[in-house]
Formats: C-alpha cells, sequence, structure tokens
C-alpha cells in the first residue's frame, strides 16, 4: 500500500488544482447577507413595537376589574378573598368621635361612628352643619343588628318632639347613613348619649 | 485596504480549502459551495481572524463543520451517503488514486474528518482532538480504524486491478 499521506494530499492537491473560486461573489453574497440582517432587524424591531403598542390597551387595571371592550379575557382566577379595610382618606377626626367611610362619602352613602373610649352608648346621633353646629339638621339612627330597617335618618323640626327610636345599646362601632338629600359640604356628626363625642364628615 | 488582504488570502487559501473539504464531501462542487460560504462569513469577521495565528485554520474549521452539518443533515433524508455522488464516475484512468477516493468516501464522517485533518492537513493528534472537541484517544482510534479500512479496501481493488 503506498504511503496514505502522500497520496490523500496529492488527492487533495488534484482536487485544489481543480477549483474555481471567485472572491468578488464572498464579497458581495456577504454584503449582501449583511444588509438583510439590519433589514429584518428593523422589521423585528417594528414589530416588536407595533406589539407593544397593541398590547398596552389590554393590561388590565391593577384593581382586577374587567375592561369594558378588553379583547383579553379577564381573569377566571377568583381572587383570594380580602378584608375590606376602610379607606383611611375620608376619615376625619374632629374630636373623639372616629367616623371612617370605606370610600368617598355621598348624600345616602354609609359612614361608621367609633367611640374611642368604648362607653356604651345609644344608636342615636345628630347631624348638624359644620358651619352652623349648633343646629341639629338630622337625627340619624344607626344600624341595629337584625333590624333591616335601621340605618336611617330623620330631618329635625324645631317643636317636635317623641320621635320613635330604638331600644339599643352598644360600645360600637355604629354604622351610620346619611340623609339622602344632603347637600355637599362638612357635617358634625356628635352622639345623642352618654358622653358628647363629635366628628367631622366631608358630602362630596 | 483590507479588501485587499482578504482576496490575497482569499487566492492563497481558497484551492487548497476546497481540495481538502472534497475529500469529506467526496464531490469538489459541493466542497466549492462550502468553502465559498465559509469565506462569506469569514468577511465580516476578517478584521479580528486576520489577527489570528492562523487564520487559514479558522475558515478551515468552519468548512469542515460546514460539511459536517451538511452530511448530518442529508442523512436525514436518505441513507445514501456513503456512496459516491450519483454523478460522480469513476476515471479508469484513475487508478489508485480513483480506488482511494472511493474507499475514503466509504469511511463514516467523523473518521474522515480525523484523517482528512491528520493526514492531509499535516494536524497532529492533539490538534485534530482540539479542532474537533474530541479526546486524543477518539482521534487515534478512528485514525487506526480507517488505516486498515483504507488498507483493506485497497488492497481489494488492487487485486481487481490486477
Amino acid at each position: 500500500m503506498p504511503d496514505l499521506q502522500e497520496d490523500l494530499q496529492a488527492l487533495a492537491d488534484r482536487k485544489a488544482a481543480e477549483s474555481a473560486g471567485d472572491f468578488d461573489t464572498v464579497l458581495t453574497t456577504a454584503r449582501t447577507r449583511k444588509r438583510r440582517l439590519t433589514a429584518g432587524l428593523t422589521v423585528l424591531g417594528a414589530a416588536v413595537v407595533v406589539a407593544a403598542v397593541a398590547v398596552v390597551p389590554t393590561l388590565r387595571p391593577a384593581h382586577n376589574a374587567p375592561v369594558a371592550g378588553s379583547p383579553v379575557p379577564t381573569n377566571a382566577v377568583a381572587p383570594p378573598e380580602l378584608e375590606q379595610q376602610p379607606n383611611p382618606a375620608p376619615v376625619q377626626k374632629a374630636g373623639p368621635l372616629t367616623l371612617t367611610s370605606a370610600k368617598a362619602l355621598k348624600a345616602g352613602g354609609q359612614v361608621v361612628a367609633s367611640f374611642p373610649d368604648k362607653k356604651v352608648r345609644n344608636v342615636t346621633f345628630t347631624l348638624s352643619s359644620a358651619a352652623k353646629p349648633d343646629v341639629p339638621l338630622y337625627t340619624l339612627v344607626a344600624k341595629v343588628p337584625g333590624d333591616a330597617t335601621t340605618p336611617y335618618s330623620m330631618k329635625v323640626n324645631p317643636g317636635e318632639s317623641g320621635i320613635a327610636i330604638p331600644q339599643y345599646t352598644s360600645a360600637g362601632p355604629y354604622t351610620l347613613a346619611l340623609p339622602k338629600g344632603l347637600a355637599a359640604g362638612s357635617y358634625k356628626v356628635c352622639t345623642l348619649s352618654g358622653a358628647l363625642l363629635c366628628g367631622l364628615v366631608t358630602v362630596g | 485596504m483590507e479588501t485587499e488582504g482578504l482576496r490575497e488570502f482569499y487566492r492563497a487559501h481558497q484551492p487548497r480549502l476546497v481540495g481538502v473539504i472534497s475529500l469529506l464531501t467526496g464531490s469538489r462542487a459541493e466542497a466549492e459551495d462550502l468553502v465559498q460560504e465559509a469565506f462569506v462569513r469569514l468577511v465580516p469577521r476578517w478584521q479580528k481572524v486576520s489577527r489570528y495565528d492562523s487564520p487559514e485554520a479558522w475558515v478551515r474549521l468552519v468548512a469542515v463543520r460546514l460539511a459536517a452539518n451538511r452530511h448530518r443533515d442529508g442523512n436525514r433524508l436518505t441513507h445514501l451517503f456513503h456512496r459516491l455522488p450519483a454523478d460522480h464516475v469513476a476515471d479508469p484512468a484513475d487508478g489508485y488514486a480513483g480506488d482511494l477516493e472511493q474507499a475514503l468516501a466509504g469511511l463514516p464522517m467523523p473518521t474522515r474528518q480525523v484523517v482528512v485533518l491528520h493526514y492531509v492537513c499535516d494536524l497532529s493528534v492533539a490538534q485534530v482532538a482540539d479542532t474537533l472537541g474530541i479526546a486524543e484517544g477518539t482521534v487515534k482510534s478512528r485514525l487506526s480504524r480507517a488505516r486498515d479500512t483504507l488498507s483493506d479496501s485497497l488492497l481489494l481493488r488492487s487485486d481487481d486491478h490486477a
């Protein structure tokens, strides 16, 4: 057997001698490929931007409420139940009576009244304008457990007496209902029994 | 200026590289395609590769890998790779050279790579192992099997010629 290495090299040399190559074609192909790559990246970048613009309106708000007309289905998984914490924003303290509401107060809305002294009081409160705190406008009857008619409010008519109120006492907190026709403004809420406690609420 | 350097490099190494890759593919035309592709990939990297100790080793490695990839892809479609291309007709005048080419084409691609890099490109066993990312022992065993196979094959054909 002849020397393998010499024969293989001779074979390779013979193939090399027959080979044809065109350097200009190499250059042209390389440059064309580079242009295509650049164009491809440009198109890809544009597609990413378009996709991002298309996706942004479908993002759901953080509070997980369904978006009207959203093409993305809302999350079918029920979120874990969370204890509703009162929004501290509407809380107003004017005097010892703490008045808390889960949302901005409006006429007909509800507010929770808490007694810092934890003393037992009746379910009745007075509502007066902050500008004229000495003139009661309404009597507020707080929510009584088991009584579906409560809470409610009664307009105070000067000279009228003998209104019927539920005989219920508690250390609170009490849920109060603001009158439906109450104009926007600041009002003072005070207890009607026990040591006087007052607080301010703003109705929007 | 860079283009001129690359052009010189192409002129100096392209023919030899086609000869080497031809032994892997069994087809000069296919080898020309692969070498062309290897040089196309070299163009954007020329500034960096030209500073290597052996830029031709870079191009050769790319071409060898391209040949292996094409062989693998071809094998997925057909099991006929171990035959020479259909349009290849051995010239009777080639005699031993034609037999050697056919015998080489009968080797598995990994063995052919080792044979070509070691015997044609003059790489040491360690360099072949490093180039192909395999153990030196693997290179040695493949070379040994290749020698046995080529020897047997060429001896049989020599008998035929006689």
